[in-house]
């Protein structure tokens, strides 16, 4: 099976990855895994006070596909407010990387990595106003 | 209907048997012995082909059940016990910083902690699949199901620190 051209260019050259501190209160952390294969992949945003997501930081240990889908998504959601992110779809990703059938699980990944991060942040910040409200 | 045998059946086993090697080994000498193409080699085509179909399938029925990890599998699809479609947390957790670790210490080229990474996740492995026969015996799929998934893990993993080993015998 052979990659498309954008899946080796984010393999070979991944955007973001890295790590943010998840213990930050404007970082939110997404910890996702497909059985099947058995990858890994973290994704971090920092949000901002007005919900704006300011920084996308990715670790994946996975195929060439898990690892593009991931690069892209820190890419695409840059600038997004959590709740523009929170409605990508893994078939946007798998459309602009080309994914062939066997691969669309880890464009299904990247879409759930984004989603945790995002619910882990609204977790967070919750929690910190109902602390505030006391 | 008439259900084509599975792989125990093909050499005259329940599923729930236990597997004795020595005992399935003999069992697939004798049946090999029937259908191998050198007996056929006179028959007409017919026979030939469906003598080299029953070889071929009676080899990869021996190959899945004297393998615990692959036999675990294929009960699970007979049983239609899938694997679940999320990893624990707690265990992504882990092979995330495990991960981490062990690209740290090839990036320093730290050999002793690559091999340190590596003794601990061949000790976890040993461990899943021991515990992999028990949980069969008491026909416990999800358990086995839930093995299967940290196997899967361990396996990506220790890929990794076997293409190191091997690029470092090679230089």
């Amino acid at each position: 099976m052979a990659y498309s051209e954008k899946v080796i260019d984010h393999y070979e050259n991944p955007r973001n990855v890295g790590s943010l501190d998840k213990n930050s209160p404007d970082v939110g952390t997404g910890l996702v895994g497909a059985p099947a294969c058995g990858d890994v992949m973290k994704l971090q945003l920092r949000v901002n006070d007005e919900g704006v997501i300011q920084e996308a930081k990715f670790k994946t240990f996975g195929c060439g596909s898990a690892i593009a889908s991931s690069s892209l998504v820190t890419e695409w959601v840059k600038g997004m407010t959590i709740d523009q992110a929170a409605q990508l779809r893994n078939t946007k990703i798998a459309e602009e990387l080309n994914l062939p059938p066997v691969k669309i699980h880890c464009s299904v990944l990247a879409e759930d990595a984004i989603k945790a991060a995002i619910a882990d942040y609204k977790a967070k910040r919750a929690a910190r106003e109902a602390a505030a409200a006391e | 209907m008439t259900a084509r045998p599975n792989y125990f059946e093909l050499f005259g086993l329940a599923p729930n048997d236990g597997i004795d090697l020595l005992d399935l080994e003999a069992r697939y000498r004798e049946r090999s012995r029937i259908c191998h193409p050198d007996r056929h080699a006179r028959a007409d085509e017919a026979t030939r082909v469906k003598n080299a179909l029953a070889t071929s399938e009676l080899n990869q029925a021996y190959r899945v059940l004297r393998d615990p990890i692959r036999r675990a599998e294929y009960l699970l699809q007979l049983g239609g016990v899938a694997l679940p479609e999320k990893a624990p947390p707690a265990l992504l957790m882990e092979m995330m910083e495990q991960r981490e670790a062990l690209s740290e210490a090839r990036a320093e080229q730290d050999e002793q902690r690559i091999c340190v990474l590596g003794a601990e996740i061949r000790g976890r492995r040993a461990s899943a699949v021991a515990a992999i026969a028990p949980a069969l015996d008491r026909g416990e799929l999800s358990a086995v199901a839930e093995k299967l998934v940290e196997l899967r893990y361990y396996g990506r993993f220790l890929e990794e620190i076997e293409a190191y080993e091997e690029a470092m015998e090679s230089t």
